[in-house]
Protein backbone atom coordinates (compact mmCIF):
# COMPACT_ATOMS: atom_id res chain seq x y z
CA UNK A 1 0.00 0.00 0.00
CA UNK A 2 1.11 3.34 -0.90
CA UNK A 3 -0.21 6.81 1.07
CA UNK A 4 0.09 9.70 -2.21
CA UNK A 5 0.04 13.19 -0.66
CA UNK A 6 -0.47 16.39 -2.29
CA UNK A 7 -0.22 20.33 -1.07
CA UNK A 8 -2.07 23.11 -2.81
CA UNK A 9 -1.59 26.48 -1.54
CA UNK A 10 -1.92 30.46 -2.00
CA UNK A 11 -0.58 32.91 0.42
CA UNK A 12 -2.59 36.12 1.58
CA UNK A 13 -2.71 38.47 -1.44
CA UNK A 14 0.59 41.00 -1.33
CA UNK A 15 2.52 38.48 1.28
CA UNK A 16 5.11 37.61 0.34
CA UNK A 17 5.95 34.40 2.52
CA UNK A 18 2.95 32.13 3.35
CA UNK A 19 2.10 32.06 6.99
CA UNK A 20 1.35 28.26 6.61
CA UNK A 21 3.93 25.34 6.62
CA UNK A 22 3.14 22.21 5.59
CA UNK A 23 5.88 18.95 6.58
CA UNK A 24 6.16 15.73 4.73
CA UNK A 25 7.97 13.17 6.47
CA UNK A 26 8.44 9.06 5.56
CA UNK A 27 9.70 6.82 8.38
CA UNK A 28 10.33 3.19 7.85
CA UNK A 29 6.45 2.38 8.19
CA UNK A 30 4.66 5.57 8.29
CA UNK A 31 3.76 8.85 6.23
CA UNK A 32 3.41 11.61 8.64
CA UNK A 33 1.89 15.17 7.48
CA UNK A 34 2.64 18.39 9.55
CA UNK A 35 0.09 21.63 9.03
CA UNK A 36 0.78 24.66 10.77
CA UNK A 37 -1.13 27.88 10.49
CA UNK A 38 1.49 31.16 11.80
CA UNK A 39 -0.93 34.20 13.76
CA UNK A 40 -0.94 36.56 11.62
CA UNK A 41 0.54 36.81 8.05
CA UNK A 42 3.72 37.28 6.38
CA UNK A 43 6.82 36.74 7.51
CA UNK A 44 6.20 36.55 10.92
CA UNK A 45 3.30 33.90 10.58
CA UNK A 46 6.14 32.07 8.30
CA UNK A 47 8.96 31.88 11.08
CA UNK A 48 6.42 30.68 13.65
CA UNK A 49 4.55 27.63 11.03
CA UNK A 50 7.87 26.82 10.14
CA UNK A 51 9.42 26.47 13.55
CA UNK A 52 6.11 24.43 14.81
CA UNK A 53 6.06 22.00 11.68
CA UNK A 54 10.10 21.91 11.37
CA UNK A 55 9.84 20.61 15.13
CA UNK A 56 7.47 18.06 15.32
CA UNK A 57 9.13 16.47 12.12
CA UNK A 58 12.32 16.26 13.24
CA UNK A 59 10.52 15.29 16.55
CA UNK A 60 9.01 12.45 14.61
CA UNK A 61 11.46 11.19 12.26
CA UNK A 62 13.85 10.68 15.41
CA UNK A 63 11.16 8.32 16.32
CA UNK A 64 9.62 10.00 19.00
CA UNK A 65 6.01 8.72 19.54
CA UNK A 66 2.87 11.03 17.42
CA UNK A 67 1.56 11.58 21.43
CA UNK A 68 5.09 12.71 23.12
CA UNK A 69 5.01 14.85 20.30
CA UNK A 70 1.63 16.56 20.67
CA UNK A 71 2.47 17.06 24.29
CA UNK A 72 5.78 18.23 23.88
CA UNK A 73 4.59 21.51 21.23
CA UNK A 74 2.02 22.03 22.39
CA UNK A 75 3.14 22.75 26.13
CA UNK A 76 5.99 24.67 24.80
CA UNK A 77 4.14 26.66 21.79
CA UNK A 78 4.39 30.13 22.97
CA UNK A 79 0.47 31.76 23.42
CA UNK A 80 -0.31 35.17 22.54
CA UNK A 81 -1.22 36.74 25.93
CA UNK A 82 -3.83 39.76 24.53
CA UNK A 83 -5.72 37.11 22.50
CA UNK A 84 -5.18 33.55 24.18
CA UNK A 85 -4.49 31.94 20.94
CA UNK A 86 -1.18 29.75 20.16
CA UNK A 87 0.94 31.55 17.97
CA UNK A 88 0.34 28.75 15.51
CA UNK A 89 -2.27 25.95 14.89
CA UNK A 90 -0.82 22.49 14.06
CA UNK A 91 -2.84 19.31 12.72
CA UNK A 92 -0.31 15.99 12.27
CA UNK A 93 -1.83 13.10 10.59
CA UNK A 94 0.38 9.89 10.68
CA UNK A 95 -1.31 6.81 8.35
CA UNK A 96 1.19 3.64 8.90
CA UNK A 97 2.16 0.91 5.47
CA UNK A 98 -1.44 -0.92 7.32
CA UNK A 99 -3.95 1.91 7.08
CA UNK A 100 -3.44 2.70 10.72
CA UNK A 101 -3.96 6.70 10.94
CA UNK A 102 -3.82 9.00 13.79
CA UNK A 103 -4.82 12.55 13.66
CA UNK A 104 -4.49 15.39 15.79
CA UNK A 105 -5.87 19.10 15.27
CA UNK A 106 -5.02 21.90 17.03
CA UNK A 107 -6.80 25.22 16.21
CA UNK A 108 -7.23 24.04 12.77
CA UNK A 109 -10.54 23.39 11.14
CA UNK A 110 -12.27 20.31 10.61
CA UNK A 111 -10.55 17.85 8.43
CA UNK A 112 -12.27 15.75 5.78
CA UNK A 113 -12.80 12.09 5.14
CA UNK A 114 -13.69 10.79 1.63
CA UNK A 115 -14.63 7.05 1.32
CA UNK A 116 -13.69 5.02 -1.84
CA UNK A 117 -17.13 5.83 -2.92
CA UNK A 118 -16.85 9.31 -2.76
CA UNK A 119 -18.74 10.45 0.12
CA UNK A 120 -17.37 12.98 2.61
CA UNK A 121 -17.32 13.44 6.03
CA UNK A 122 -15.96 14.62 9.09
CA UNK A 123 -13.79 12.47 11.59
CA UNK A 124 -15.17 11.84 14.65
CA UNK A 125 -12.65 13.27 17.39
CA UNK A 126 -12.18 12.84 20.83
CA UNK A 127 -11.31 16.30 22.85
CA UNK A 128 -8.38 16.37 25.73
CA UNK A 129 -6.73 19.08 27.45
CA UNK A 130 -2.97 19.38 27.08
CA UNK A 131 -2.23 22.90 29.41
CA UNK A 132 -4.15 25.22 27.89
CA UNK A 133 -4.93 23.97 25.03
CA UNK A 134 -7.72 21.64 23.46
CA UNK A 135 -6.10 19.22 21.71
CA UNK A 136 -8.26 17.06 19.34
CA UNK A 137 -7.37 13.27 18.05
CA UNK A 138 -8.40 9.84 16.64
CA UNK A 139 -7.61 6.67 15.45
CA UNK A 140 -9.08 5.39 12.85
CA UNK A 141 -8.51 2.64 9.99
CA UNK A 142 -8.02 3.73 6.18
CA UNK A 143 -8.96 1.51 3.88
CA UNK A 144 -8.31 1.53 0.21
CA UNK A 145 -8.82 4.41 -2.17
CA UNK A 146 -9.66 6.77 1.06
CA UNK A 147 -8.87 9.75 1.38
CA UNK A 148 -7.89 12.55 4.22
CA UNK A 149 -7.58 16.23 3.86
CA UNK A 150 -6.47 18.68 6.22
CA UNK A 151 -7.05 22.58 5.64
CA UNK A 152 -6.25 25.96 7.62
CA UNK A 153 -8.83 28.10 8.40
CA UNK A 154 -8.09 30.13 4.69
CA UNK A 155 -9.87 27.35 3.26
CA UNK A 156 -13.23 27.60 5.49
CA UNK A 157 -13.34 31.44 5.71
CA UNK A 158 -13.11 31.39 1.54
CA UNK A 159 -15.00 34.17 0.39
CA UNK A 160 -14.59 36.38 3.21
CA UNK A 161 -13.92 39.88 1.92
CA UNK A 162 -14.64 38.66 -1.51
CA UNK A 163 -18.16 37.16 -2.97
CA UNK A 164 -19.33 35.63 0.51
CA UNK A 165 -20.25 37.01 3.82
CA UNK A 166 -19.07 34.01 6.28
CA UNK A 167 -16.52 32.43 3.70
CA UNK A 168 -17.30 28.64 2.31
CA UNK A 169 -17.21 26.87 5.25
CA UNK A 170 -16.95 23.44 5.95
CA UNK A 171 -19.96 22.52 3.93
CA UNK A 172 -19.20 24.72 1.39
CA UNK A 173 -15.77 23.27 1.14
CA UNK A 174 -17.44 19.29 1.00
CA UNK A 175 -20.23 20.09 -1.41
CA UNK A 176 -17.48 21.75 -4.25
CA UNK A 177 -15.46 18.52 -3.11
CA UNK A 178 -18.22 15.99 -3.92
CA UNK A 179 -18.85 17.75 -6.89
CA UNK A 180 -15.28 16.86 -8.55
CA UNK A 181 -15.09 13.48 -6.57
CA UNK A 182 -15.45 11.81 -10.11
CA UNK A 183 -12.91 14.25 -12.05
CA UNK A 184 -9.21 13.11 -11.33
CA UNK A 185 -7.11 10.09 -10.47
CA UNK A 186 -5.04 12.19 -8.62
CA UNK A 187 -4.75 14.01 -5.31
CA UNK A 188 -2.72 16.73 -6.78
CA UNK A 189 -5.61 17.56 -9.42
CA UNK A 190 -8.42 18.08 -6.35
CA UNK A 191 -6.44 19.47 -3.90
CA UNK A 192 -5.25 22.28 -6.64
CA UNK A 193 -8.96 22.85 -7.81
CA UNK A 194 -10.25 23.16 -4.38
CA UNK A 195 -7.39 25.87 -3.73
CA UNK A 196 -8.08 27.38 -7.20
CA UNK A 197 -11.93 27.70 -6.31
CA UNK A 198 -11.11 29.44 -2.75
CA UNK A 199 -9.03 31.88 -4.78
CA UNK A 200 -11.88 32.48 -7.28
CA UNK A 201 -14.59 33.07 -3.71
CA UNK A 202 -11.55 35.39 -2.65
CA UNK A 203 -11.67 37.37 -5.92
CA UNK A 204 -7.86 36.87 -6.33
CA UNK A 205 -7.17 38.27 -3.53
CA UNK A 206 -7.04 36.04 -0.60
CA UNK A 207 -7.82 37.35 2.84
CA UNK A 208 -5.46 34.60 4.03
CA UNK A 209 -2.56 32.12 3.36
CA UNK A 210 -5.12 29.16 1.94
CA UNK A 211 -4.19 25.55 2.37
CA UNK A 212 -5.21 21.90 1.69
CA UNK A 213 -3.42 18.78 2.44
CA UNK A 214 -4.60 15.67 0.71
CA UNK A 215 -3.93 11.60 1.86
CA UNK A 216 -4.96 9.69 -0.36
CA UNK A 217 -4.50 5.72 0.71
CA UNK A 218 -3.89 3.13 -2.01
CA UNK A 219 -2.42 -0.07 -3.62
CA UNK A 220 1.61 0.99 -4.16
CA UNK A 221 2.14 1.21 -8.14
CA UNK A 222 5.37 -0.34 -9.67
CA UNK A 223 7.26 -0.13 -13.08
CA UNK A 224 9.99 -1.96 -14.71
CA UNK A 225 11.64 -0.22 -17.29
CA UNK A 226 14.42 -2.18 -19.76
CA UNK A 227 16.96 0.16 -21.80
CA UNK A 228 19.57 -0.73 -23.36
CA UNK A 229 21.29 -4.21 -24.48
CA UNK A 230 23.69 -5.39 -21.65
CA UNK A 231 27.10 -5.45 -22.24
CA UNK A 232 27.31 -9.54 -22.13
CA UNK A 233 24.79 -11.09 -24.21
CA UNK A 234 25.04 -13.93 -22.05
CA UNK A 235 23.22 -11.65 -19.56
CA UNK A 236 20.38 -11.33 -22.21
CA UNK A 237 18.43 -14.20 -20.45
CA UNK A 238 18.64 -12.93 -16.79
CA UNK A 239 17.85 -9.13 -17.43
CA UNK A 240 14.82 -10.34 -19.76
CA UNK A 241 13.63 -12.84 -17.06
CA UNK A 242 13.78 -9.87 -14.70
CA UNK A 243 11.48 -7.99 -16.36
CA UNK A 244 9.03 -10.67 -17.21
CA UNK A 245 8.95 -12.02 -13.42
CA UNK A 246 8.29 -8.58 -11.93
CA UNK A 247 4.60 -7.38 -10.52
CA UNK A 248 3.60 -3.96 -11.69
CA UNK A 249 4.10 -2.33 -15.20
CA UNK A 250 6.65 -3.40 -17.87
CA UNK A 251 8.29 -1.25 -20.37
CA UNK A 252 11.16 -1.38 -22.70
CA UNK A 253 12.96 1.48 -24.17
CA UNK A 254 14.78 0.71 -27.18
CA UNK A 255 14.06 -1.25 -30.62
CA UNK A 256 17.50 -3.80 -30.03
CA UNK A 257 16.31 -4.05 -26.33
CA UNK A 258 13.08 -4.60 -27.77
CA UNK A 259 14.31 -7.73 -29.71
CA UNK A 260 16.32 -9.09 -27.21
CA UNK A 261 13.21 -9.34 -24.86
CA UNK A 262 11.28 -10.74 -28.30
CA UNK A 263 13.53 -13.28 -29.15
CA UNK A 264 14.01 -14.43 -25.01
CA UNK A 265 10.25 -14.80 -25.22
CA UNK A 266 9.78 -16.04 -28.52
CA UNK A 267 6.90 -13.46 -29.16
CA UNK A 268 6.02 -11.36 -32.00
CA UNK A 269 7.09 -7.50 -32.30
CA UNK A 270 4.91 -5.25 -33.62
CA UNK A 271 6.23 -2.21 -34.46
CA UNK A 272 3.45 0.38 -35.60
CA UNK A 273 3.30 2.91 -38.43
CA UNK A 274 1.69 6.15 -37.42
CA UNK A 275 3.63 8.98 -35.95
CA UNK A 276 1.75 10.80 -33.50
CA UNK A 277 4.80 13.60 -33.15
CA UNK A 278 7.37 13.54 -36.20
CA UNK A 279 9.87 13.92 -33.70
CA UNK A 280 9.44 10.68 -31.54
CA UNK A 281 9.57 7.16 -33.52
CA UNK A 282 6.39 5.33 -33.32
CA UNK A 283 5.79 2.76 -30.33
CA UNK A 284 5.75 -1.24 -30.75
CA UNK A 285 3.13 -3.87 -29.29
CA UNK A 286 4.91 -6.76 -27.88
CA UNK A 287 2.71 -9.57 -25.31
CA UNK A 288 3.23 -9.66 -22.03
CA UNK A 289 4.93 -6.10 -22.11
CA UNK A 290 2.44 -2.19 -21.43
CA UNK A 291 4.75 -0.45 -23.51
CA UNK A 292 7.71 -0.48 -26.20
CA UNK A 293 9.09 2.43 -27.00
CA UNK A 294 12.14 3.34 -29.41
CA UNK A 295 15.08 4.27 -27.11
CA UNK A 296 17.23 7.60 -26.32
CA UNK A 297 14.83 10.47 -28.51
CA UNK A 298 11.93 9.01 -26.78
CA UNK A 299 13.68 8.87 -23.39
CA UNK A 300 14.66 12.48 -24.11
CA UNK A 301 11.91 13.55 -24.71
CA UNK A 302 9.93 11.92 -21.60
CA UNK A 303 12.42 13.86 -19.42
CA UNK A 304 11.25 17.05 -20.87
CA UNK A 305 7.18 15.86 -20.73
CA UNK A 306 8.00 14.62 -17.31
CA UNK A 307 9.68 18.48 -16.14
CA UNK A 308 6.79 19.79 -17.72
CA UNK A 309 4.13 18.89 -15.57
CA UNK A 310 2.97 18.12 -11.85
CA UNK A 311 1.14 14.93 -12.55
CA UNK A 312 0.19 12.31 -15.08
CA UNK A 313 -3.16 14.28 -15.49
CA UNK A 314 -1.47 17.50 -16.61
CA UNK A 315 -0.04 15.62 -19.50
CA UNK A 316 -0.98 16.36 -23.17
CA UNK A 317 -3.73 14.35 -24.47
CA UNK A 318 -1.09 12.23 -26.75
CA UNK A 319 -0.36 9.25 -27.97
CA UNK A 320 3.14 9.59 -28.58
CA UNK A 321 6.17 7.15 -27.34
CA UNK A 322 7.11 10.08 -25.15
CA UNK A 323 4.15 11.38 -23.54
CA UNK A 324 2.81 7.52 -22.88
CA UNK A 325 5.96 6.70 -21.40
CA UNK A 326 6.00 9.81 -19.01
CA UNK A 327 2.32 8.91 -18.42
CA UNK A 328 3.52 5.64 -16.72
CA UNK A 329 6.41 6.81 -14.94
CA UNK A 330 3.86 9.66 -13.27
CA UNK A 331 1.61 7.26 -12.11
CA UNK A 332 4.13 4.98 -10.64
CA UNK A 333 5.35 5.05 -7.02
CA UNK A 334 8.37 3.37 -7.68
CA UNK A 335 10.24 2.71 -10.33
CA UNK A 336 13.38 -0.18 -11.10
CA UNK A 337 15.10 0.70 -14.22
CA UNK A 338 17.42 -2.07 -15.97
CA UNK A 339 19.89 -0.38 -17.80
CA UNK A 340 22.46 -2.03 -20.44
CA UNK A 341 26.20 -0.86 -20.93
CA UNK A 342 26.55 -2.08 -24.70
CA UNK A 343 27.36 0.74 -26.74
CA UNK A 344 25.78 1.61 -29.47
CA UNK A 345 27.52 2.53 -32.47
CA UNK A 346 25.05 5.07 -34.04
CA UNK A 347 24.59 6.97 -30.48
CA UNK A 348 28.58 7.50 -31.28
CA UNK A 349 28.86 8.49 -34.87
CA UNK A 350 25.88 10.10 -36.06
CA UNK A 351 25.52 13.60 -35.47
CA UNK A 352 22.87 13.78 -32.81
CA UNK A 353 20.65 16.86 -31.75
CA UNK A 354 23.03 19.09 -29.45
CA UNK A 355 20.55 18.59 -26.65
CA UNK A 356 21.22 14.50 -26.81
CA UNK A 357 22.57 12.67 -24.40
CA UNK A 358 23.92 9.39 -24.28
CA UNK A 359 22.50 6.52 -22.70
CA UNK A 360 23.70 6.52 -18.96
CA UNK A 361 23.62 10.41 -19.22
CA UNK A 362 19.72 10.56 -20.32
CA UNK A 363 19.09 7.54 -17.96
CA UNK A 364 20.56 9.91 -15.31
CA UNK A 365 18.34 12.65 -16.54
CA UNK A 366 15.51 10.64 -15.80
CA UNK A 367 15.98 9.36 -12.49
CA UNK A 368 16.80 12.72 -11.01
CA UNK A 369 13.68 13.92 -12.82
CA UNK A 370 11.61 11.15 -11.06
CA UNK A 371 12.95 11.53 -7.90
CA UNK A 372 12.18 14.97 -7.90
CA UNK A 373 8.65 14.51 -8.45
CA UNK A 374 8.75 11.69 -5.63
CA UNK A 375 9.37 8.78 -7.17
CA UNK A 376 11.30 5.91 -6.09
CA UNK A 377 14.34 4.90 -8.21
CA UNK A 378 16.36 1.97 -8.18
CA UNK A 379 18.87 1.35 -11.08
CA UNK A 380 20.61 -1.71 -11.80
CA UNK A 381 23.64 -1.75 -14.31
CA UNK A 382 24.08 -5.02 -16.77
CA UNK B 1 5.43 -10.82 -57.41
CA UNK B 2 5.25 -9.83 -53.53
CA UNK B 3 7.52 -7.06 -52.21
CA UNK B 4 7.87 -6.76 -48.51
CA UNK B 5 9.45 -3.49 -47.80
CA UNK B 6 11.06 -3.03 -44.15
CA UNK B 7 11.77 0.44 -42.95
CA UNK B 8 13.69 0.63 -39.62
CA UNK B 9 13.05 3.30 -37.53
CA UNK B 10 15.57 3.02 -34.62
CA UNK B 11 17.40 5.94 -33.45
CA UNK B 12 19.59 7.01 -35.92
CA UNK B 13 17.12 6.06 -39.20
CA UNK B 14 14.27 8.18 -37.62
CA UNK B 15 17.16 10.83 -37.39
CA UNK B 16 17.86 10.23 -41.16
CA UNK B 17 14.13 10.47 -41.90
CA UNK B 18 12.45 6.96 -41.89
CA UNK B 19 9.31 8.54 -41.47
CA UNK B 20 9.20 9.96 -45.02
CA UNK B 21 10.39 6.88 -46.38
CA UNK B 22 7.23 5.53 -44.91
CA UNK B 23 4.80 8.49 -46.41
CA UNK B 24 6.57 7.60 -49.68
CA UNK B 25 5.80 4.57 -50.06
CA UNK B 26 2.56 4.01 -48.92
CA UNK B 27 1.93 6.69 -51.46
CA UNK B 28 3.51 4.98 -54.20
CA UNK B 29 1.69 2.16 -53.19
CA UNK B 30 -1.93 4.20 -53.35
CA UNK B 31 -0.50 4.56 -57.06
CA UNK B 32 0.76 0.70 -58.53
CA UNK B 33 -1.53 -2.16 -59.35
CA UNK B 34 1.18 -4.20 -57.07
CA UNK B 35 0.54 -4.35 -53.31
CA UNK B 36 3.70 -3.35 -51.87
CA UNK B 37 3.55 -4.70 -47.87
CA UNK B 38 5.47 -2.34 -46.13
CA UNK B 39 6.32 -2.62 -42.48
CA UNK B 40 8.12 -0.42 -40.02
CA UNK B 41 10.80 -2.80 -37.47
CA UNK B 42 12.67 -2.03 -34.54
CA UNK B 43 16.44 -2.17 -35.75
CA UNK B 44 18.41 -3.60 -38.75
CA UNK B 45 21.64 -3.48 -37.53
CA UNK B 46 22.84 -0.67 -39.57
CA UNK B 47 22.88 2.40 -37.68
CA UNK B 48 26.30 3.17 -40.08
CA UNK B 49 24.42 3.24 -42.89
CA UNK B 50 20.80 5.13 -41.79
CA UNK B 51 18.67 5.01 -42.93
CA UNK B 52 18.25 1.32 -43.31
CA UNK B 53 15.52 -0.25 -45.53
CA UNK B 54 15.24 -3.55 -46.42
CA UNK B 55 12.90 -4.87 -49.36
CA UNK B 56 12.55 -8.87 -49.94
CA UNK B 57 15.98 -10.05 -48.40
CA UNK B 58 18.37 -7.55 -49.71
CA UNK B 59 18.93 -4.17 -47.07
CA UNK B 60 19.93 -0.71 -48.44
CA UNK B 61 20.72 2.96 -47.38
CA UNK B 62 18.23 5.16 -49.44
CA UNK B 63 19.02 8.55 -48.95
CA UNK B 64 16.06 10.00 -50.42
CA UNK B 65 12.62 8.58 -50.76
CA UNK B 66 12.92 8.89 -53.75
CA UNK B 67 15.93 6.83 -54.42
CA UNK B 68 13.88 4.20 -51.96
CA UNK B 69 11.08 4.28 -54.71
CA UNK B 70 13.31 3.68 -57.28
CA UNK B 71 14.59 0.39 -55.60
CA UNK B 72 11.13 -0.59 -55.49
CA UNK B 73 10.58 0.05 -59.19
CA UNK B 74 13.75 -1.73 -59.69
CA UNK B 75 12.73 -4.80 -58.01
CA UNK B 76 9.26 -4.49 -59.56
CA UNK B 77 10.74 -4.46 -63.12
CA UNK B 78 12.83 -7.73 -62.62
Amino acid sequence: MFVETSVSRISKHNEELCGDNVEIVETEDSKIIVLSDGLGSGVKANILSTLTTKIASRLLEKGIPLEEVVDTITNTLPVCKERQLAYSTLSILQIFNDGRAYLVEIDNPDSFFVDSKGNISKIDMKKRKVGDKEVKEAHFQLNNNEMIMLISDGVTHAGVGGLLNFGLGWDGIAEHFERIIGKYQSSNKFAEELIEVCNAYYCMEPGDDTTAVIALFREERELILFSGPPKNGERDKEVVDKLISSSGKKVIAGGTSAQIVARELNEELEVSLTYYDPEIPPTSQLDGVDLVTEGLLTLNKTVERITNVNCQEDLPKQKDGATELARLLLESDSIKMLVGKKINPAHQSLRLPENMAIRKQIIKRLVNCLRDKGKKVIVEWF
Amino acid sequence: MEIKVQVCIGTPCHLMGSQNLIEAVQDFNKKTEIDIDVEAVNCLDRCKGAPAVRINDEIYAPTRPKDLIDLIKDKLDK
